[in-house]
């Protein structure tokens, strides 16, 4: 024994020269400064986090948010409880929000251009020229903005009717159609309200609605509480449309309708249940419409069977409780119009209107402009009547297609000013830079709906010495010599005038202190008539929206042009419309369905794949007839074979370092290129799904920078169970794919008494493993009594989570909030392709199979699994760490200790869930991203193995104050990050040995299980099977 | 063979650990880096003053970090509206006039000072009643601060067994 090296001792001493050759290079010289406050801030308790609430701003829904500031600094933002648009929680672009703040590619002050240079300006000579150039242009200067409310709407309106500059509004994704069907149908000016919540059976005719469809976050919350199994009760989702996005990907049924017939089936629902009824249920325009209506015909086009179409809408007409919605980006086509027309007649045909439709309130959010108008500018810009061009909010040289030499045009207007706080396409072009303040710097307000309006406030004192435009206009209006009503000096004085006048009326400063703790106001009973949506609606040449349902053209054409695959655009769930293409989080977080990062890919079916005979990271050349992308092909069993679908957001010439690669180039393609710019004559929207396209094997392969795989391989991971079993609470293992399931007797045989799992267990955890084998139990009673160098006693807890994979819908937005809360790193898309991205938690994805059409199976989308530690009660990580760095706490946790790992990685080798992740480098956040480090998280470096730690700094805050406050921990106090932000409350972690706690009764529902639990890890998490509804599989 | 190795190492070892004391060694005995004000301790916390720690470190008991106070706690008594309550010749307080009339902070050099991947949160040790003395040695008898302890995790852990408390690594590390 003497003269035998253990690998231990090596280990030891090598250790102790390794830590004192640190030591070494210490010295005293470059000391550490503190830096007090000289005045310290009343509410500032330096190392005590200060929150505020605010309104997220990324896209128009305008969730309440609030945000966790240290030493006044931004660092991690949440959803306020209080909105009724966010119920507390975000999705993966609002938690992203903070790189837009800290976004190292901003305009850091205003900017004028000179030559092919830009000369910094003070705000004062900045503003002194937007100013003069107002009066150079009198009528003819235009004001382009997308969807603004609130004061900001006010105040915009009051400024150009002062400056004699036109307003002109547009979004990317202004929702035209269901506003012109709206009008048309129910009689008001606006998107509804939709519930979810309230609805058992949900049909979506194209509507991402839990990704950027109007007010994503409150849907996807509202669809989980409505459809996931909940004691007896379980939804249905029905998803129609040629291609499954991350919304259809989550349906119980998919009736692949052809692209452009989503009108037509929905009419034929409609006609199907007035079949039921013997002709009532519709108003008399309707009924005309919907008696009109063959549905054996309109089977045969849409390409689905008659009776699916009628087994639909039996389900669908539900006593009110039912929810059509419809159409989105991917069914905007020419009868996009008569899309959103016939989702509202079958809403009216089944009763939901007043029920789930709330048509007396609007989503005042939802498009106030229409790209019609915007195409009538470019015209007039083309002509020369524009002399003066102000850009806020939006990008038109990139987001949308305009019609040939436009860019050109808007790009040579005398004077282009730009308002947008990054570099993108259009700013670039502009000739005066007015930074606008990030939203987290800005005092505003938001009105997502009726009734709500929330607060926008800053957070931080602003990082670069930008301007918030507000204050910008009421500067330049006194310097231009013009008043408006209300003046105010400064913006916030103007905003706190009319909250005094109009929202909290009466209400002193307390009053309005009360509003900016709550972040939101709500008033009850509000109705539509109060709102002021609309009121900047102007006739547009060419379109001629319906005045009622006999208006509305049901018989528009589809594509034009010859080719082999209709071509399918669709919003990004990540970027938007791509102005958020910039952030790193969001470029590494893999697409929910493709699960690929920083890249662009276009999704065409299995068999269309194999008709090519195109593999993964084919390039394929796409061509229609207004241009052609080249772009590697992602195999999505959720497309039907004729269709092929680009995501936008990608393809920026211009934002930044990383929606552009290093050497400048665009990352991915900006699908909007393969697009005419074409108006919907019935509603001033854009046409988006317009053409086909014809696909070429280019010959070339791309490494795709993705991870995880299609499906389970035939493992017990993600399991399911039927509306039935779930119902007798029986726990049923019925494997997704099991025909795979004999490969391997270790993995198949889980509970078989055959397979000796003293042998299998030793072998995957090593010999003289710390933990006893122990088979059996219950979490609660992991880990064993000593079995631990230290105590187990009573008073601890062993924390634990239950997943409930009935409520994950995918959207990953845990990931990011992960990525936010415990400063993991970027690593970039080469990492990624080499399997070192950083992802503490991420989201499986499994379709049934990988090699066939869901088309022709007709069934249901995929299961989405959320992966993190398990933090195993017997867990495998542990005994073979050679440093004691991998050890387990009182506490159950599976700790990682970063100061004592060494790197050598058996931990991860032996990690049967692959939920440790190493540091291959250190990975950098450039100035100013490396604000929003937690100071609660150690930063890691080069060679340091790291993990989900159950967010282990909330769990000790939360027991330091309540050893402090001398109580118990209450059940629910503590909130890791992930399950914080979940929209639809998956994620519930808390003590499992408190049989009371959430957790430990959720955990103890007839579909929980364990991940491998063959394997004997004894893990901490308990999911909760997703069910199956029976018939949806073929 | 094996033997050879082991005395290597074990020359290694010596090599270092022999460094590592004298490092040790002379960063405690090595008196204080120089201050941008030479703020006298013993003065205020001594027995001329007695001034309490936590009046001026007052986020000690509420928060990780003891809190170095602002600039504007100093000027409190030292630059008072009209009436003089301390003396305000010395050239410590002249200094001090200067950075409160600039509105600029005080680079304080830092002194204790534990690694990033340690969380020392004060609030707990003050609430256990662990005096500051304690870790910061007799700060009121020290014109200048110097290091007092070693600030190692074996002696943070010495202290933690001493008082049964917990020891487990991820109750500070993480």
């Amino acid at each position: 024994m003497a003269d035998r090296m253990e690998r231990r001792d090596f280990l030891k001493v090598l250790g102790v020269a390794g830590g004192g050759a640190t030591l070494a290079g210490c010295s005293t010289e470059g000391a550490e400064k503190l830096i007090p406050y000289v005045v310290q801030p009343e509410e500032i308790v330096p190392g005590v986090a200060t929150w505020y609430r605010t309104t997220c701003r990324e896209c128009p829904a305008g969730c309440g948010m609030e945000v966790r500031t240290r030493e006044g600094r931004a660092l991690k933002a949440e959803g306020n409880p209080l909105s009724p648009i966010s119920h507390g929680r975000l999705c993966a672009r609002g938690q992203a929000s903070l790189h837009g703040l800290y976004d190292p590619d901003r305009i850091p002050q205003a900017l004028a251009r000179d030559g092919e240079d830009w000369e910094r300006l003070p705000w004062s000579a900045a503003e002194e020229r937007l100013a003069v150039a107002l009066r150079a242009n009198r009528g003819r200067a235009v004001f382009l903005s997308g969807t603004t409310t609130g004061t900001m709407d006010r105040l915009l309106d009051a400024w150009c009717a002062a400056a004699g500059v036109e307003r002109v509004r547009y979004d990317a994704f202004g929702y035209e159609p269901l506003r012109a069907a709206s009008r048309a149908v129910y009689g008001i000016d606006g998107v509804p309200v939709h519930d979810f919540s309230a609805a058992e059976v949900v049909v979506s005719f194209g509507a991402d609605f839990m990704e950027t469809w109007v007010s994503p976050v409150d849907y996807a919350h509202g669809f989980v509480q409505g459809h996931a199994m909940s004691g007896d009760r379980r939804g249905t989702f029905i998803h129609i449309g040629p291609h499954q996005s991350l919304t259809g990907l989550n349906c119980d049924e998919w009736l692949p309708a052809r692209a452009g017939t989503e009108h037509l089936v929905a009419l034929a629902m409609a006609r199907a249940i007035a079949d039921r009824r013997g002709g009532a249920g519709a108003g008399a325009a309707s009924a005309s419409a919907i008696a009109a209506v063959d549905i054996a015909h309109v089977a045969d086009t849409a390409g689905i069977p008659v009776e699916r179409i009628q087994a639909a809408a039996a389900r669908f007409d539900n006593g009110g409780r039912s929810l059509a919605v419809g159409p989105g980006v991917a069914s905007q086509h020419r009868a996009a119009t008569a899309v959103a027309a016939a989702v509202a007649m079958l809403n009216q045909a089944a009763g939901n209107v007043g029920r789930t439709v709330l048509t007396d309130r609007i989503e005042t959010s939802a498009g106030t402009g229409e790209y019609a108008q915007l195409r009538a500018l470019v015209d007039r810009i083309g002509n020369g009547q524009v002399g003066l061009l102000l850009v806020h909010g939006e990008n038109p040289l990139y987001s949308v297609p305009l019609p040939e030499g436009a860019a050109e045009a808007i790009a040579g207007v005398d004077t282009l000013v730009s308002f947008s706080s990054y570099l993108d396409e259009t700013a670039e072009k502009a000739d005066l830079l007015l930074p606008d303040h990030h939203f987290l710097e800005s005092w505003d307000d938001w009105e997502p709906r009726t009734g709500v309006t929330s607060i926008v406030q800053p957070v931080m004192t602003p990082v670069f010495r930008t301007k918030q435009t507000g204050d910008v206009l009421l500067s330049v209006a006194r310097r231009a010599g013009f008043g408006i009503p209300n003046q105010a000096n400064t913006y916030y004085d103007y905003l706190r005038g009319r909250w005094s006048r109009e929202v909290i009326a009466g209400a002193d400063e307390e009053g309005w202190r009360d509003a900016l703790r709550a972040g939101v106001i709500v008033r009850a009973g509000a109705s539509a008539g109060a709102t002021t949506a609309g009121t900047t609606r102007a006739a547009t040449p060419g379109v001629s929206r319906p005045a009622a349902i006999g208006d509305v053209r049901f018989d528009a054409p589809l594509a034009q042009a010859e080719g082999d695959f209709q071509l399918l655009v669709y919003p990004s769930y990540r970027f938007y419309d791509g102005r958020l293409a910039n952030r790193p989080w969001l470029q590494e977080l893999p697409d929910p369905v493709s699960k690929i990062s920083w890249a662009s890919w276009a999704e065409i079916s299995p068999s269309a794949a194999q008709r090519l005979g195109l593999d993964m990271g084919d390039v394929v050349e796409v061509t229609t007839a207004a241009g052609s992308v080249e772009v590697p092909v992602f195999i999505h069993p959720g497309i039907r074979p004729d269709t092929i679908a680009i995501q936008l957001g990608q393809g920026h010439t211009a934002l930044g370092r990383y929606a552009q690669s290093r050497e400048g180039e665009p990352r991915g393609v900006n699908a909007t290129r393969l697009l005419a710019a074409e108006v919907d004559p019935q509603s001033g929207g854009l046409v988006w799904i317009q053409t086909t396209a014809s696909v070429r094997a280019t010959g070339d392969w791309e490494h795709l920078p993705a991870t995880g795989k299609l499906t389970q391989g035939g493992r017990e991971i993600a399991l399911t169970t039927t509306v039935a079993e779930a119902r007798r609470g029986g726990r049923i293992a019925d494997l997704n794919g099991d025909e795979h399931a004999e490969q391997d007797p270790v993995l198949a045989g889980a509970h078989h008494d055959a397979h000796p799992m003293e042998v299998v267990v030793s072998e995957l955890q090593g010999a003289g493993g710390f933990a006893p084998l122990t088979f059996g139990g219950a979490p609660q009673d992991y880990p064993p009594p000593g079995t631990y160098y230290g105590e187990y006693t009573e008073e601890h807890p062993r924390w634990g989570m239950a997943i409930d994979m009935e409520r994950c819908i995918g959207c990953s937005a845990c990931m990011t909030a992960c990525h936010a809360e415990n400063n993991i790193g970027i690593v970039g898309p080469e990492l990624v392709k080499e399997g070192r991205i950083i992802d503490w938690i991420r989201i499986e994805r499994y379709f049934a199979h990988d090699n066939e059409d869901l088309a022709e199976t007709q069934s249901g989308g995929a299961t989405f699994l959320p992966m993190l530690c398990q933090q195993c009660g017997n867990a495998p990580c542990e005994p073979v760490c050679p440093v004691y760095a991998s050890y387990h706490t009182p506490d159950g946790l599976n700790a990682q200790v970063y100061n004592r790992c060494v790197g050598t990685r058996y931990c991860a080798n032996n990690c049967p869930y692959k939920v440790r992740y190493y540091n291959y480098f250190t990975y950098e956040w450039p100035e100013p991203l490396n604000w929003q480090l937690n100071p609660d998280v150690t930063v890691r470096e080069k060679g340091i193995m790291e993990k989900c730690t159950f967010c282990v700094q909330r769990i000790r805050e939360h027991e330091r104050s309540a050893r402090l406050e001398d109580r118990a921990l209450v059940d629910g106090e503590i909130v890791p990050a992930c399950a914080q932000t979940c929209p639809g409350d998956a994620i519930v972690f808390g003590n499992l040995k408190d049989a009371n706690s959430r957790v430990a009764r959720i955990a103890a529902s007839g579909r929980g299980y364990r991940v491998l639990e063959h394997l004997n890890t004894q893990s901490a998490i308990i999911y909760l099977k997703k069910v199956v509804v029976e018939g949806s599989e073929a | 063979m094996n033997r050879m190795r082991w005395i290597v190492l074990g020359v290694v070892a010596l090599v270092v650990l022999v460094g590592v004391g004298a490092f040790a060694a002379s960063a405690l005995g090595s008196g204080s880096p120089e201050q941008p004000i030479a703020f006298p301790h013993d003065k205020h916390a001594g027995p001329a003053s007695q001034i309490p720690c936590m009046h001026c470190h007052y986020t000690a008991d509420r928060s990780e970090n003891a809190g170095i106070p602002a600039v504007q706690v100093c000027a409190g008594c030292h630059i008072p509206g009209g009436v003089p309550m301390v003396r305000t010749d010395s050239a410590g307080v002249q200094q001090l006039i200067e950075y409160w009339n600039n509105q600029q902070p005080i680079p304080w050099v830092r002194i204790y000072k534990l690694p990033d991947h340690v969380h020392f949160p004060h609030m707990m040790h003050v609430n256990a009643e662990v005096t500051c003395q304690e870790c910061h040695g007799p700060v009121e008898e020290m014109a200048e601060i110097e290091l007092v302890a070693p600030m190692t995790m074996g002696w943070c852990v010495e202290c933690h067994e001493q008082r049964a408390v917990r020891t487990d690594c991820f109750v500070c590390h993480y």
